[in-house]
């Protein structure tokens, strides 16, 4: 009896060491075990939950959907995720919260139509499930193979190589800011030009294949069992003609369920989706869709299914300042706004940036009509009024709080004191109007690591470095001497 | 089912639980549908072959303890030699004498597509010994054919060895029913299984990988390159191999058996003999007992003795694999050690003569070092795809003398980061200690059950999270089978 209380005490020390080594070498996956941890450590009601696959955890945005009307949301969704593993994620998620309404992108049964996944979108839908014996299920529904099967349950086999790659990132626990990068930080910007054809002739129907059906009744029954409102969405996105006919057959469904489904291949343009300009490939929405979408869907939400604004819950102030940033790095670089605008904006960026500000030529006969207070954002504390064609330096750590200002009459002033204290190599003068050596060609000169960065325009030119993300996130000018507006230009 | 896979870690903790938990005379049928099992896992139709040969020797063997004649005795035995062997010969080795008599007399006989079955050199070789030990009395012949069968498909030895002999192992299963579970025992099979484990997936598996970039690229390379290959293929094979044996050991130790050593730090011989008493010690005895002692053994003639030596070698190479390289490769160990009788009056007198301590470090590492490097050179056609290669490979060691490439970088190019061979040495250092321990009669699982509980559980967790960690498993690789599977 001794030696098996001694056995078991052993595999339980052995367990737990494993378990923490697991926790190490894990896949670090945003579009899944993340998600997972991120959602099991939200303590806050959600209101709405969001299933489905990359059209879901990409096409949704939370932080977006919180800005524009309150909405608490969260997706909970995997890359390629299939209609079995989206029903254990919709029951794992039961056990933690009741969302008031689901959300579930139903394209997964069109364009996987009940395939096997393969291993890597088998990991990214159960690695994070707390639940074994659904994860298992959910396993050996996506998996053929044993050996794989057993393999992906267990974690270990799959990544344990990764004790090559292993980097700072993979040893401390989730941290808030990874949560919000996360849950709201998927930024893409580049344009594709999509084509996505009308659909709207098509009436036939294919059937769902069998097992898809089989879970996505599952998941209607599950919400209608906890008394969830089920609103069915297809985001749009180039699709053969055969996925059309397999959404016309869950419109049936959803009909005969009672159950709300917004395709929105037949209506994109009433969401203000424009194929040349809202995509970053065929299938995925960049994020001037990805806004127009999630703002759509959110005040529809609010409309339609009474989903409260929780603004004004001071429990949510955490979700205002990632949404913020969320939106600052999404869409700052193409944000054509007024200074006082930005400003705000600047202050609600969590991350640490290094703020430089240069005096091109001229840049006092407006400055006034800026308040000291909201200059100071940019760690303008010098007053600029009157100091008509003077240089003026400023650079700013939002994060040390290390503060260099210079102004000069007629001398070039050049950035050298304390240049250590900067994480980055950096290069800043500037030349007023009245500089004794103006006339040579650059007047104003904002470096980092070697390369400029200022637009050397008439008035403030600003350069915005971010410390995390070790890059220069803006630039732009504002001509502060001849445009009363402050609109900032590139 | 590879010892190295996940369904073998399902697989060998639920045949052990039921084994201690069902009814003791039931036992031997369990583990006989658990080996049939494991060997079907391969393919299914593999189980016809190992049940045909099983059915024959026992056949064979009853009607050996039957007879009345020794004449009537030697045609029982005969025929299950017969039967057996060429199963055995159809199935490994009718191609290559086909493809070499095609050759020779530039016929265009047809070969056969016919998948070698795994292990069937080992369960012929286990069955024939069997029937050769009821001709001479040493053991009865059994009865019951499924504790037969389980004997000829125990699992853990199965397909790659130890070759048991039926002194050793009928008897274990005939005394199964009484072998009660004991905790130091399993504790002791486990230790063995995870050192096996770690040979195989943290120590054979890297070294695999510059193995194979060169000895698959050999015409790129030269000098060192071969030198370090050949080293390591050296290591690969015997770690490998030996883990085989060690998990099979550990494996039949956890359920209660005891299975017979297999290698003995073979790489410490310092003759060439030596080393054949110490590697694969299971073929090696059954070549000694089955095929040397009967062609005359040592009581012959001098030159008869070398014949007869040759003869076994040129056989055990021929075991190994259908091709000229084996045959080589067991011929060139038989020349050596005939070569060594030969030149034995002369070392003597050198020793005498310089006055050379044979008893001094420096004398038993000159001899180890010799012996090793003669056996890597035997290693170089074991490993290469044919006879033209490993000799272009062997005057490719001396085209160039390359040995800037241990500090230039270039090693790191065969395979292997600056980080995954910093692991591969560390690992070489642990065999090494290991197998000082071993030469020196030191068991380390004895030295570590006298230590204090925490140590135990520090060390015994190390050692799995060392495996689970750094081990070559799991989909991002595609594992080697074990390499004597293949035999």
């Amino acid at each position: 009896m001794k030696k098996l209380l001694l056995t078991i005490l052993f595999l339980v020390c052995a367990v737990l060491v494993a378990w923490q080594v697991n926790e190490v070498l894990k896949f670090k996956h945003t579009d899944g075990n993340l998600i997972l941890e991120a959602f099991y450590s939200n303590k806050k009601p959600i209101d709405v939950l969001m299933l489905g696959s990359s059209h879901t955890y990409d096409h949704l945005n939370a932080g977006i959907m919180w800005r524009s009307e309150g909405v608490s949301a969260f997706a909970l969704a995997a890359g390629s995720q299939r209609y079995w593993s989206s029903y254990y994620y919709l029951k794992e998620s039961l056990k933690y919260l009741k969302p008031q309404v689901l959300i579930f992108d139903v394209g997964g049964g069109a364009r996987y139509s009940g395939r096997h996944s393969d291993s890597t979108i088998t990991i990214w839908s159960t690695l994070g499930l707390r639940s074994y014996i659904d994860k298992a299920r959910s396993i050996a529904l996506s998996v053929p193979s044993i050996d794989r099967r057993v393999s992906i349950f267990l974690g270990i086999p799959e990544y344990h190589s990764r004790y090559r790659e292993l980097k700072e990132d993979d040893f401390p626990f989730l941290t808030s800011k990874e949560i919000s990068s996360v849950v709201f930080g998927r930024i893409h910007t580049n344009i594709y030009k999509n084509n996505i054809q009308d659909m709207s002739s098509i009436q036939d129907m294919k059937a769902l294949d069998e097992k898809d059906e089989e879970f996505f009744l599952k998941i209607l029954d599950l919400a209608k069992q906890n008394d969830i409102k089920v609103l069915l969405v297809k985001s749009p996105y180039q699709l053969p003609p055969e996925h059309q006919k397999i959404y016309n057959y869950i419109d049936n469904i959803a009909k005969a369920h009672g159950v709300e489904f917004l395709n929105f291949n037949l209506s994109y343009k009433d969401v203000g989706i424009d194929p040349l300009y809202d995509f970053r490939d065929f299938s995925h929405f960049n994020v001037h869709g990805i806004k127009k979408y999630s703002m759509y869907l959110a005040k529809y939400l609010r409309e339609n299914y009474n989903v409260p604004d929780r603004r004004n819950d001071p429990e949510y102030a955490e979700w205002d300042k990632w949404a913020n940033d969320y939106y600052m790095l999404a869409f700052t670089p193409k944000l054509n706004t007024t200074l006082q605008e930005y400003l705000k904006l600047l202050k609600n960026y969590s991350n640490d940036v290094v703020v430089f500000t240069v005096v091109t030529d001229e840049a006092s006969r407006q400055i006034g009509k800026i308040s000291q207070e909201e200059l100071s954002i940019l760690g303008i504390d010098a007053d600029l009024k009157g100091k008509h064609q003077y240089g003026y330096v400023s650079v700013y750590d939002t994060e040390t709080g290390f503060d260099y200002e210079e102004i000069s009459e007629n001398q070039t002033i050049i950035f050298k004191d304390r240049r250590d204290k900067l994480p980055m190599g950096v290069d800043v003068k500037s030349r007023g109007g009245r500089d004794l050596n103006k006339n040579e060609n650059t007047i104003s000169s904002i470096k980092i690591n070697g390369q400029e960065h200022s637009k050397n325009k008439r008035g403030l030119n600003i350069v915005i470095y971010d410390k995390k993300r070790k890059t220069v996130i803006d630039s732009f000018y504002v001509d502060t001497h001849g445009d009363p507006t402050f609109t900032i230009k590139r | 089912m590879l010892f190295n896979s996940l369904t073998f870690l399902i697989f060998f903790p639920i045949v052990t639980v039921l084994y201690f938990v069902i009814p003791r005379k039931f036992r031997y049928l369990w583990l006989l549908a658990a080996s049939y099992y494991f060997y079907m896992s391969w393919n299914p139709k593999y189980a016809l072959l190992i049940l045909t040969s099983t059915f024959t020797t026992y056949l064979c063997s009853l009607m050996v303890s039957k007879a009345s004649t020794v004449s009537k005795k030697k045609l029982y035995v005969a025929l299950s030699l017969l039967i057996n062997l060429t199963i055995l010969f159809t199935f490994k080795y009718l191609n290559f004498f086909t493809d070499t008599l095609n050759q020779l007399f530039n016929m265009s006989a047809p070969t056969f597509s016919l998948i070698l079955p795994v292990g069937i050199s080992f369960y012929t070789f286990q069955a024939l010994g069997y029937t050769i030990d009821v001709y001479r009395g040493e053991v009865t012949a059994e009865r019951n054919f499924f504790k037969y069968a389980l004997f000829v498909s125990f699992f853990p030895q199965l397909v790659a060895g130890p070759i048991e002999r039926s002194k050793n192992l009928l008897n274990q299963v005939r005394m199964m029913e009484s072998v009660q579970f004991n905790y130091e025992r399993m504790r002791s099979g486990l230790l063995l299984m995870i050192w096996g484990l770690f040979l195989k997936v943290v120590l054979a598996e890297r070294a695999a990988i510059i193995v194979n970039q060169v000895y698959n690229n050999y015409e790129n390379y030269t000098g060192f390159y071969v030198i370090i290959a050949t080293f390591l293929f050296a290591i690969q094979i015997y770690v490998d191999f030996s883990a085989y044996s060690l998990i099979a050991i550990g494996a039949a130790e956890v359920l209660g058996f005891n299975l017979m050593q297999n290698f003995n730090t073979p790489y410490f011989s310092r003759t060439v003999g030596e080393f054949w008493r110490r590697w694969h010690i299971s073929l090696s005895t059954w070549f000694r007992d089955y095929l040397y002692i009967p062609l005359g053994g040592n009581r012959c003639s001098r030159w008869r003795k070398h014949l007869n030596i040759l003869i076994v070698f040129v056989v055990s190479g021929l075991w190994h694999g259908a091709n000229w390289t084996f045959v080589i490769w067991g011929g060139l160990n038989g020349i050596y050690q005939i070569i060594g009788a030969e030149l034995k009056p002369i070392k003597t007198r050198i020793v005498d003569t310089f006055k050379i301590n044979t008893e001094s470090f420096s004398h038993k590492f000159f001899q180890i070092v010799v012996v090793f490097s003669l056996i890597n050179l035997s290693w170089i056609f074991f490993r290469a795809p044919s006879t033209s290669v490993a000799i272009n490979m062997i005057t490719h060691i001396f085209a160039e003398f390359n040995i800037w490439i241990f500090v230039d970088g270039s090693i790191y190019k065969l395979g292997l980061t600056a980080l995954e061979l910093k692991i591969l040495v560390l690992s070489l250092t642990a065999l090494l200690i290991a197998s000082l321990c071993q030469y020196n009669g030191i068991s380390i699982r004895a030295k570590l059950a006298e230590q204090a509980i925490w140590f135990r559980w520090a060390a015994y967790i190390t050692a799995i999270m060392i495996l689970l960690i750094f081990g070559y498993y799991g989909p991002t690789y595609s594992p080697s089978d074990f390499i004597y599977f293949q035999f």
